[in-house]
């Protein structure tokens, strides 16, 4: 649905966007991620065409063909920067936006209708954006996003701001659009959501690429292999030593609970680790862990080095 | 059918045009508040009948005749002189003692006690300002007598009393139009026009800048061009500074001309259509071109500008009044050569063409290079306005110099 091909992007002295080369197919939710001031909102811009990159290639797959921007019926943008008319009514605001997209405006006051109710605002349709809560409006900017139904939605950062109950309010409304037939791209912080609504994801950092793919495959490829862990009755300083002495061992962390983390080294199996553990300790419980997506963006984000004044040039 | 089918059906591609519309109607409906403008036009109402019914209440109350007491009437040796709102009791009262107390108990308003010809003395309870007028009045009264007693031919005071006839004719001016109804009506579209301007401006800096103060410009840029949105709040703005503006005229001239009558104070009639047409619709038209071409040059110089309430160029407002100040200045010498290249120059000519029609004759192709470049002009200001709100819409916390905003509009060309 979406392809982006060596794109880039500088100002001045900085390469905001540098380079990068991903795909979203049609159906699927697709996350950006990285941390401040890596470059997404700036690669966000240019997917909605609000600046055009400096080089490099945005293609669009519309009924019509390829084109390099989707026209503004059939795309939804939620931006980062949140702002509403602060003296308007909200079904009014609503109303603007679907009609600017090409809805009739009985048909945009219907959908916004529908999507205050529900957003549960629809007791409130009447009432000032002012006088609505920082969450509030955010559930109304979101719905000015999709009121139109796009084929695909751009959303910048939708859980900042919100509190744990909204977040979960936000990750069902995605979930909805997705099954509906809308294509998802959104950046975001919050990993553990990330994890529990993307497909497949990217992460940028200073500009640049710094891995891709599957939740699966990206843990698998960057997580720094699974982990055993192991509830023991005892466990002494030797004991430790013998077990990391193993080459199917790549770590071992002992913790108050009395839990023994192993970590497998690449390739390693799960058996024999398990057969020695057995003779060093007496096990109580064994369970397997698979590495968090954010230890996996603290591994790999953290890893990654600003460029240098020389790169830079 | 499915949602999606649905929602497919309902939304269409919009053209250009179509959301300059959809945008020039929400920014019209953003600043015409049709609530608080009834209210306006309710308090104008309220406001003009208080103060033509007090208007009213002062001039029945100088009106209302004084009585005043004339004791010794006869010395005078003339007759009395008619007095606006003084009423003569030569015979009510004989002596002066009589007289003094009807004033003290307020039976007569004042009481004139005669000497002779030449003096007397007003008697009143407190000072009043017919007392002078009624002197006025008894000194002419006097003059007028002594002169009709002089030993001259009527004849000799007849040329006495004639008055210099002057002739007043004009070889600089030739007259563009004689009919007075004309000049009326123009100099009315004129000041229309003006107050439209000035209506305007004062949300024209809210609704230029409001999206970016309220951090709305991202959503609105993802789905129309700056351009697009630029043209269309222009037009909004100039709609809601033109219907607020008319409201005002059409409620103050109903006021005008229902008040006195609803009030007993006569009637007064509007100005009728005069029967040359055309040059009120040439001030018209360039009255129009010009009041959009105003706002596309304030939106470009608006578009530059980070926060209106902080920002030192909202003092550019003022500079429309440049070309209705040499407008004012023109008015005595309409039919000079500066004059006609003002009439022509679009920063000028909605202010000096109009007047240039009214008070001299104009060539043809005048009002026509004089709408041409007008309408040039505000294409080019709302053409330059568009790139500068492109470039500087999403630049936060500083407002670009006139260097850099000179380098965006060359870099569009």
């Amino acid at each position: 649905m979406l392809n982006v091909s060596q794109v880039h992007r500088r100002f001045a002295q900085v390469h905001a966007v540098n380079d990068i080369t991903f795909h979203v197919d049609a159906g699927e939710i697709f996350a950006l991620l990285g941390p401040n001031g890596a470059g997404k909102s700036t690669l966000l811009r240019m997917l909605v065409g609000i600046t055009r990159p400096d080089s490099g290639t945005i293609t669009w797959q519309t009924p019509r063909g390829p084109a390099s921007r989707l026209p503004a019926e059939q795309i939804g943008y939620l931006p980062e920067d949140r702002g509403l008319y602060q003296d308007q009514p909200l079904v009014a605001v609503l109303e603007y936006f679907g009609t600017l997209r090409g809805m009739t405006r009985a048909d945009a006051r219907a959908a916004a209708t529908t999507w205050l109710e529900r957003l549960e605002l629809g007791a409130r349709l009447k009432d000032k954006v002012g006088a609505l809560s920082k969450g509030n409006q955010q559930k109304v900017q979101f719905a000015a996003a999709v009121l139109h139904r796009p084929r695909f939605v751009i959303l910048d950062e939708p859980f900042s701001g919100l509190d744990p109950l909204n977040q979960e309010v936000f990750l069902t409304l995605v979930r909805t659009l997705r099954d509906d037939g809308t294509t998802v791209l959104f950046s975001a912080h919050q990993m553990a959501l990330v994890e529990r609504l993307a497909d497949r994801l990217f992460v940028m950092q200073h500009g640049r690429e710094v891995l891709s793919g599957t939740i699966a495959a990206v843990r698998e490829q960057w997580g720094g292999g699974r982990r055993v862990l192991l509830h023991v009755e005892q466990a002494a300083g030797s004991t430790l030593d013998a077990l990391r002495a193993l080459p199917s061992v790549a770590a071992v962390d002992w913790r108050d609970d009395g839990t023994l983390g192993v970590t497998l080294a690449a390739q390693a199996t799960v058996g024999p680790l398990l057969a020695r553990c057995a003779e060093l300790f007496t096990i109580v419980d064994v369970r397997t862990e698979q590495p968090s997506l954010h230890e996996v963006y603290i591994n790999t984000v953290g890893a990654v080095s600003a460029p240098t004044a020389a790169e830079a040039a | 059918m499915t949602d999606r089918e649905a929602a497919t059906r309902a939304t269409t591609a919009l053209g250009r045009w179509e959301q300059v519309w959809r945008i020039a109607i929400w920014e019209f409906n953003r600043f015409v508040k049709w609530r608080q403008q009834l209210i306006g036009v309710v308090v104008m109402i309220v406001v003009g009948a208080v103060a033509a019914g007090a208007a009213k209440v002062v001039k029945n109350a100088r009106g209302k005749e004084v009585r005043v007491a004339v004791v010794h009437a006869s010395r005078l040796g003339f007759a009395l002189p008619a007095v606006e709102g003084v009423r003569w009791l030569p015979a009510a009262y004989a002596t002066e003692s009589a007289a003094r107390a009807a004033v003290a108990d307020d039976s007569v308003g004042g009481a004139l006690l005669v000497r002779s010809g030449m003096a007397g003395e007003i008697v009143v309870r407190t000072r009043a300002g017919w007392t002078e007028t009624v002197e006025k009045a008894l000194t002419g009264a006097r003059q007028v007598a002594q002169f009709a007693g002089l030993p001259v031919p009527d004849s000799s005071k007849a040329l006495l009393m004639a008055p210099f006839a002057v002739q007043v004719s004009s070889v600089t001016l030739r007259n563009g139009t004689t009919d007075d109804r004309t000049r009326f009506i123009a100099g009315g579209i004129l000041l229309f026009g003006m107050l439209v301007l000035f209506n305007g401006f004062a949300t024209l800096f809210t609704g230029i800048t409001g999206e970016k103060q309220q951090r709305i410009t991202e959503q609105v840029i993802a789905i129309v061009t700056p351009q697009t949105w630029m043209d269309g709040k222009i037009l909004g703005l100039v709609g809601a500074a033109l219907v607020g503006t008319l409201l005002l005229a059409v409620t103050s001239l109903a006021l005008f001309s229902v008040l006195p009558k609803v009030l007993g104070n006569g009637s007064v009639t509007l100005v009728a259509m005069p029967p040359e047409v055309w040059p009120l619709l040439v001030v018209a038209l360039v009255t129009l071109l010009g009041v959009v071409m105003w706002f596309a040059f304030m939106a470009a110089i608006a578009a530059t500008i980070d926060d209106p309430n902080s920002s030192p160029r909202a003092g550019l407002l003022l500079i429309p009044l440049l070309p209705l100040g040499l407008a004012f200045a023109l008015f005595t010498r309409p039919d000079t050569l500066i004059a006609q290249l003002l009439s022509v120059f679009p920063l000028t000519s909605m202010a000096v063409l109009p007047v240039r029609l009214l008070l001299t004759t104009v060539p043809w192709w005048e009002p026509v290079l004089a709408v041409l470049l007008l309408a040039a002009a505000a294409w080019a200001f709302r053409r330059a306005a568009g790139t500068i709100f492109a470039v500087g819409i999403l630049m936060h916390g500083k407002e670009p110099s006139w260097a850099e905003t000179w380098r965006w509009v060359r870099s569009a060309e």
